[in-house]
């Protein structure tokens, strides 16, 4: 899609009025065209605004007692911090260390889960080193398993940190293609700020394993974001996938 | 202090209330998820009706609505956006879905409204517009031309693409398109001005 095209579709994409195959071209053009994806968010937000059009009507008080006693047995999903989160802790200079241990709450089942992640990411780490004489030595050090998981908080893979060696794996499930010109780019957050790691090649997908050198004392999370191919010196986008807190 | 009875934040200060409500919404509790609803069920389920025009579907949308706002609240950020609007954005994306299934439509994927409004950009200049209430909204929206109007609520309110609606009213397809997008600036300019006044 050209910048003619998004013109024209631009209010049906911020009226969510697209087919599938149309709306899909129009978010591939805005996440290379500034001045698409801001015409779109602004009208997209007056859009929204017309919920307020509407006369309010009283629910019956019936379906306040339903939901809140639905709300009792419901739980809440947790929490994983994203860049914009964390930066600006530090230009305020705030020492602020994202809380760790999700993954090792006293839960007998994330103890099983956390022990086959190991076991899986060192039979990872064997394959994808398997001539590096290093390996075994990596292979014993894990020091931290961490989730890596997408904007949904849904999990995508895992981070074996290695703390002896300042070294990280990066294990992920499958990695969908970012798209023509656009590549991943990890990044470690350290006091807040992004420290590139690794820039993987355009048209990257499927099974990944990385090793990154990255110090876990250091880095208070690993981000993935997307971006042209090649790199970006800063963050351009929010992460798509983020290591547990 | 606000008068607790009426329906929603008619203010920016109201919507302070409904930051801090959050806030305690984030931390698990559920008086503070109580007293949101209090604040904005009237305004969700008269969207839900507006949309589904089946007040038994718009109570399942509304109760499908707030759950997803309890479970989902640990990761909004409040300074990215309303709970207000991201409320309303689920409501309306739901109803919508509804709809869609029950009048067995093409299928079109139909984004989760809070997905959505969790994954977009900041919205800088929402907490001005917010500031109006739902009359000078009213307001704005009925100083749209009427043919762009009437558009842009097919598309809002009936859920309809830009095919539908030209289908549906035998107004060239080219011609919905710009409808829909003049018709948004219009409102987008009317609401900035209200806010001027």
């Amino acid at each position: 899609m050209n910048c003619a095209q998004a013109d024209e579709l631009v209010g049906a994409f911020a009226l969510d009025a697209l087919p599938d195959d149309e709306a899909a071209a129009f978010r591939a053009h805005i996440a290379v065209c500034a001045r698409h994806a801001e015409q779109a968010a602004e009208l997209r937000s007056t859009a929204e605004q017309l919920a307020d059009s509407v006369e309010p009507i009283e629910p019956p008080p019936a379906l306040r007692a339903r939901l809140l006693e639905a709300v009792a047995r419901e739980p809440q999903e947790r929490r994983s911090a994203t860049i914009s989160e964390l930066a600006p802790a530090a230009r305020a200079g705030e020492a602020r260390r994202v809380p760790r241990g999700g993954w090792f709450t006293p839960n007998a089942w994330t103890a099983i889960a956390a022990t086959l992640a190991i076991i899986a990411a060192v039979v990872g780490v064997w394959a994808y080193n398997a001539q590096d004489d290093a390996a075994g030595d990596l292979a014993t050090a894990a020091t931290d398993v961490r989730g890596l998981v997408d904007a949904d908080g849904q999990r995508v893979g895992t981070v074996v940190y290695f703390g002896g060696e300042d070294r990280a794996a990066v294990f992920i499930d499958n990695l969908p293609d970012a798209g023509q010109g656009r590549a991943y780019q990890m990044w470690s957050i350290e006091g807040g700020e992004p420290v590139s790691l690794a820039v993987m090649d355009e048209g990257t997908h499927g099974r990944q394993v990385s090793v990154v050198n990255v110090d876990p004392v250091q880095s208070d999370a690993l981000a993935i974001t997307i971006e042209p191919a090649g790199g970006s010196e800063q963050p351009t986008s929010e992460p798509v996938f983020i290591t547990e807190t | 202090m606000a008068d607790l009875n009426e329906p929603g934040p008619r203010t920016t200060s109201g919507d302070v209330d409904d930051a801090s409500l959050l806030r305690d919404i984030q931390r698990g509790d559920r008086g503070a998820f109580a007293a949101l609803y209090d604040r904005h069920a009237s305004a969700a389920f008269g969207l839900a009706v507006k949309v589904t025009g089946d007040r038994g579907m718009a109570e399942e949308v509304v109760q499908d609505a707030f759950l997803a706002l309890w479970r989902q609240a640990p990761r909004f950020d409040p300074a990215r956006g309303q709970v207000r609007s991201w409320l309303l954005t689920i409501v309306h994306h739901r109803a919508v879905d509804a709809v869609r299934r029950r009048t067995a439509r093409p299928e079109r994927a139909m984004p989760d409204g809070a997905e959505e409004y969790l994954a977009a950009p900041g919205r800088p200049d929402e907490q001005a517009e917010q500031a109006l209430d739902a009359a000078a909204v009213r307001e704005a929206v009925s100083l749209i031309p009427e043919d762009q109007r009437r558009t842009v609520e097919m598309a809002y309110f009936a859920g309809m693409t830009h095919v539908e609606i030209a289908e549906a009213t035998g107004v060239p397809l080219g011609t919905v398109k710009s409808r829909l997008r003049i018709g948004l600036e219009k409102m987008r300019e009317h609401l900035k001005m209200k806010v001027l006044d």
